[in-house]
């Protein structure tokens, strides 16, 4: 029988599909989570009151922060999901080797982020409705949530960014978790563990590295090289994992 | 063309077990059952060979490339045992459509005739599907790829007698119309001696023995006959093991290469054949006596 030969291309691409199949569970669990989140934040996500003998105000801000906040965590846990044993194992049931299925986990968590990108984006139009049909107060639409295509593309990258990273890092931790289990317990010491020692270190860097850059082409530089470091960093170590070790 | 080479291959888990030293060339288009008792390194040596564990030593080449991370052999190689794994997201019928994709020599028409013989559900996922279906599903799967080197590790795991039967049937035929290299292991030689061409022997992460399976059927002969004249004969010849004396009978199975002269001076002495099964049973054997030892110690003592 004459050997098939494949292009690695090829079969990156074949897996790419399969995964998308595979994962269909993991697509459902975002519509759920962000319909979730959609309920509560079109509950209003802060609110302020004052009230005199002649009237009363009443200021309820909406936004899409509490979908957005949900969708990174449920990226965070997709992201690591991906690496857990049962779906690692899986590209080995077809054909592939330990490159093609970092490559097209890579693509697929691409695809997951723009996706997440685009639902956290049109929720705020599902919110902006709901508030429109169910609330009879005055809206006054913010600069993000209905506005112009210019700040559509803006918040879009934004959101886009920030979820890269996540991706990265659940990615990046799911691997480290499948080295050893001692992870499970250190990656929470290493997140949490400074805010009791000196809660500058992590948070404020982060916060000043990321949230308070005023470019968007320079922050975008800075997520697509954090993800990519830490995605570069797990494939790397996957590489030489054996798979379906008794 | 050989399709696996094996050099001093041995591939050790941190607690020491796993492949020793396996040595042996396969050859294209044959089928070879690999035998051995539990736990002396034949899955390792399959997942080695198909890429999925990584040598710690010696040498492996299929396809002549080492398997660890070759899209090469992972292309035209498949590995199937019980703990193969499909996200459950799938039913059985999405399954066989990917393989399509995947695997150019695919038989959709075979994968679908053989599933609906072996009346395999196929609008649900694996996890719904009984043990011996499972299996015969994954058997489906690695007769309908075609792939160059086919890897069933306990194919029929959890089969009934009847589905047993008609897969390795099965698998013969489609091999005869479509000849590859495939490897069975077993640990019911009886079922597949018909079936193998060769036969590969582990035992305690070693190749003992790689035959084809008429000559293991001729490997060895079972002398028996009152003790002093068996002991007597088989001094001078190449004793595999000695079995029970019993009333002062003795029986030992020696390697077959006496001379017709030494048979014939052994007149009182009853020679028969001894099956490929047996053969390997008593190759493998780790200790003097048998589970009866086990017993008589703990009544006597």
């Amino acid at each position: 029988m004459s050997l098939a030969t494949v292009s690695t291309g090829d079969v990156i691409r074949q897996q790419v599909i399969y995964k998308c199949y595979a994962m269909a569970d993991l697509w459902r669990s975002l519509v759920v989570i962000q319909l979730i989140a959609i309920i509560f934040s079109a509950l209003g996500s802060g609110g302020m009151g004052t009230s005199d003998d002649m009237f009363s105000l009443d200021v309820t801000t909406f936004s899409t922060d509490t979908v957005f906040l949900f969708t990174v965590f449920w990226l965070i846990v997709t992201s690591a999901l991906i690496t857990s044993k049962s779906y690692r194992f899986e590209d080995f049931s077809y054909v592939t080797t330990r490159g093609i299925s970092q490559a097209s986990n890579g693509i697929l968590l691409l695809l997951t982020v723009f996706t997440a990108t685009v639902f956290t984006i049109m929720s705020s139009y599902v919110i902006f409705m709901t508030i429109l049909v169910f609330d009879k107060g005055d809206f006054y639409p913010g600069l993000a949530s209905v506005g112009t295509p210019g700040e559509v593309y803006l918040s879009f990258l934004a959101i886009f960014g920030y979820l890269l990273v996540a991706a990265g890092a659940g990615y990046f931790f799911g691997i480290l978790i499948q080295i050893s289990k001692l992870f499970i317990g250190i990656i929470p010491v290493i997140l949490f563990g400074p805010l009791f020692v000196r809660s500058y270190l992590i948070y404020e860097f982060g916060y000043q590295f990321y949230a308070l850059e005023t470019s968007i082409t320079l922050f975008m530089i800075k997520a697509i090289g954090t993800a990519l470091v830490l995605y570069g960093a797990g494939s790397l170590i996957l590489n030489k994992k054996e798979v379906r070790e008794i | 063309m050989t399709v696996i080479e094996c050099r001093h291959l041995e591939k050790r888990y941190k607690n020491g077990a796993g492949v020793k030293d396996a040595d042996f060339t396969i050859q294209e288009n044959t089928i070879t059952g690999i035998v051995g008792r539990n736990g002396t390194g034949k899955t390792t040596l399959l997942k080695t060979i198909a890429g999925y564990l990584k040598k710690t030593g010696g040498e492996v080449s299929v396809f002549g490339e080492n398997p660890f991370n070759s899209l090469n052999v992972s292309a035209n190689s498949m590995y199937l045992d019980e703990y193969t794994m499909f996200s459950n997201a799938l039913t059985t019928k999405d399954i066989l459509d990917h393989h399509g994709r995947f695997y150019p020599n695919w038989d959709a028409g075979l994968a679908q005739r053989l599933a609906d013989y072996f009346s395999i559900p196929m609008k649900v996922g694996t996890d719904y599907l009984s043990k011996g279906q499972k299996n015969t599903f994954y058997g489906i799967l690695g007769l309908a790829a075609r792939c160059p080197l086919t890897i069933f590790d306990e194919p029929t795991t959890g089969m009934d007698a009847s589905v047993r039967k008609d897969f390795y049937r099965a698998l013969l035929k489609d091999y005869l119309a479509h000849p590859r290299t495939i490897l069975i292991s077993s640990h019911h030689l009886d079922e597949i001696d018909e079936l193998i061409e060769d036969l590969l022997l582990i035992d305690g992460g070693r190749s003992v023995l790689h035959l084809p399976v008429e000559e293991v059927k001729e490997y060895a002969m079972s002398v028996s006959g009152p003790s002093l004249q068996v002991k007597q004969w088989s001094d001078n010849q190449e004793v595999i093991v000695h079995l029970e004396d019993k009333g002062g009978l003795s029986t030992v199975i020696v390697k077959n290469h006496f001379t017709a002269a030494e048979k014939a001076a052994a007149r009182d002495l009853r020679f028969t054949p001894v099956s490929a099964s047996d053969l390997c049973v008593y190759l493998t054997r780790r200790n003097k006596g048998g589970i009866d030892d086990v017993f008589s110690d703990s009544q006597h003592g």
